[in-house]
């Protein structure tokens, strides 16, 4: 039997960590062995280098570092279990969820908002997390695994943003602009070029791609880019306030009575419930709800391009036109640049209630004017 | 996963976990190259594990604490023994009891040996 140096023992040792194996453990693990087979079956006299050379390769099938990743391979096989199982049970309760979701909102019963965002926590935050850890772990293209798990990042930001428009929480939009669109112009095109090519998944690669375009275009769709408008209804604004203030300079000092002040007041307060009514009507919630998320917040979530008249009928205006003509005559101003009531059948919601309360805003500074 | 040579690494995937516990159970304190040299003498050569297969399967024993090392210091190397601990013990009998009653039902399914039926 041939006893090795120390030479050649750390010969060996620089060899298994050249060749892959970082794991110490089994670093000393091989060392061992080979030195053992080499001590046992190398002759005396035999040249060393010539050995191990001869030897070495018996070790492994293709390269070395092959034992390594098997090792890690059986190390973390409990966890990529209990992954696996984790994600079925998720995928099975998401979509129980979802269910559940939609039999409560349909009959409007209570717990819909919580089931939602446990639902969309679930899916965004553990089932598809674990699909990208679980995707990584497969055999195949590096690039495939990548396009794949960006297309579930973009679905992550989706439902992030779709959940917080649902719960009016910030944020909502550039979550659901950035998640849609890079899922639909971005991923789609990826899937489809880095797929298409295998001719065993030429048709599902096509088939896939225009199945997820055409959702995700439908979806983007939805999206308002009313840029134009809500610029046209900031001049509409401008333009208000600027003949405003011309009329407020040019104004006359007339004192207003105790009489007058006191209808007035009662008037804006009425003036304010028709505001919060509308809101209310146009968001299908009641007007406590208005009040918890907030005035400005509701007004927020109106579509842009929501008429006035859909949500106020004739006697409706007849009815507001006599309490805005109540409070001209009573603090002495005027709402329009004309004296005629205003025809509200032109005007979009949120625009009727801009004019609303700038016009509320007039009423209270004459009303705090001494 | 490469058991060689004799038999078709099909046959002997799978088997390998139980013949090392079974080894460590009638052995006690083994090595690596100790393990690999008694199945290939026990065997007349026809089953010769690998490293490759070996290795990983001892380290995920000592994860799942089926078996306990020690070390030694042989010069300038590290040698690690391998023995059962407790549970390592009973899931070496409950692996060779499946195992031998796989064996019993393949004999009798391949008509190797004749069964008389469980009454």
């Amino acid at each position: 039997m041939v006893e090795l140096t120390d030479k050649q023992i750390d010969f060996i040792r620089e060899q298994i960590a050249a060749n892959g194996v970082k794991i110490e453990d089994l670093q000393f693990n091989l060392l061992d062995h080979i030195c053992c087979v080499i001590e046992n079956e190398m002759s005396e006299g035999e040249d060393f280098k010539l050995f191990f050379d001869k030897v070495f390769p018996c070790f492994f099938r293709y390269h070395l570092s092959e034992i390594q990743e098997e090792t890690e391979l059986l190390l973390t096989f409990k966890h990529f279990y209990a992954m696996k199982k984790t994600v079925n049970i998720t995928g099975i309760s998401v979509v129980l969820l979802m269910l559940l979701f939609t039999i409560l909102k349909l009959f409007h019963l209570p717990g819909a908002s919580v089931t939602l965002i446990v639902e969309v926590v679930l899916f965004s935050f553990l089932f598809l997390p674990l699909m990208i850890v679980l995707k990584f772990k497969d055999d195949g293209a590096i690039i495939n695994k990548l396009v794949l798990s960006g297309g579930l990042v973009l679905g992550i930001i989706s439902a992030i943003g779709i959940l917080a428009k649902l719960m009016h929480w910030p944020f909502a939009t550039p979550f659901m602009i950035i998640g849609i669109s890079g899922f639909t112009f971005v991923y789609v095109p990826l899937y489809f070029f880095t797929n298409y090519r295998k001719p065993e998944l030429k048709f599902n690669t096509l088939v896939n791609s225009v199945l997820m375009m055409s959702v995700g275009g439908l979806l983007f769709s939805l999206f308002s880019l009313h840029g134009t408008r809500l610029t046209e209804s900031n001049k509409a604004v401008y333009t208000f306030l600027l003949q405003e203030s011309i009329r407020s300079a040019s104004s006359s000092t007339n004192t207003i009575s105790a009489a007058n002040r006191e209808k007035a007041r009662v008037n804006l307060d009425e003036l304010q419930t028709v505001k919060i009514q509308l809101l209310a009507s146009k968001l299908t919630i009641d007007k406590t709800q208005i009040l918890k998320i907030g005035e400005a917040n509701a007004y927020e979530l109106i579509s842009n391009d929501a008429l006035l008249k859909d949500h106020l009928n004739s006697d409706a205006q007849l009815k507001l036109n006599k309490l805005i003509a109540n409070l001209e005559t009573e603090l002495q101003i005027t709402l329009s640049s004309t004296a005629k009531p205003i025809n509200w059948d032109g005007y979009t919601l949120k625009d009727a209630l801009q004019q609303l309360t700038l016009f509320q805003i007039r009423c209270q500074r004459q009303l705090n004017d001494k | 996963m490469y058991i060689c040579l004799m038999y078709s690494s099909e046959l002997l995937k799978g088997t390998l976990k139980t013949i090392v516990l079974h080894l460590l159970k009638d052995h006690g304190r083994m090595y690596g190259y100790e393990i690999t040299q008694r199945v290939k003498e026990l065997t007349n050569e026809k089953i010769q594990i690998t490293e490759g297969a070996l290795y990983p399967l001892l380290h995920a024993l000592e994860k799942n604490e089926e078996v306990q090392t020690d070390v030694e210091f042989i010069g300038k190397r590290v040698r690690k023994y391998y023995t059962l601990t407790p549970k390592g013990n009973s899931l070496a009998a409950q692996k060779v009891s499946e195992l031998s009653d796989f064996i019993t039902t393949l004999k009798f399914l391949l008509d190797l040996e004749p069964k008389i039926a469980n009454g």
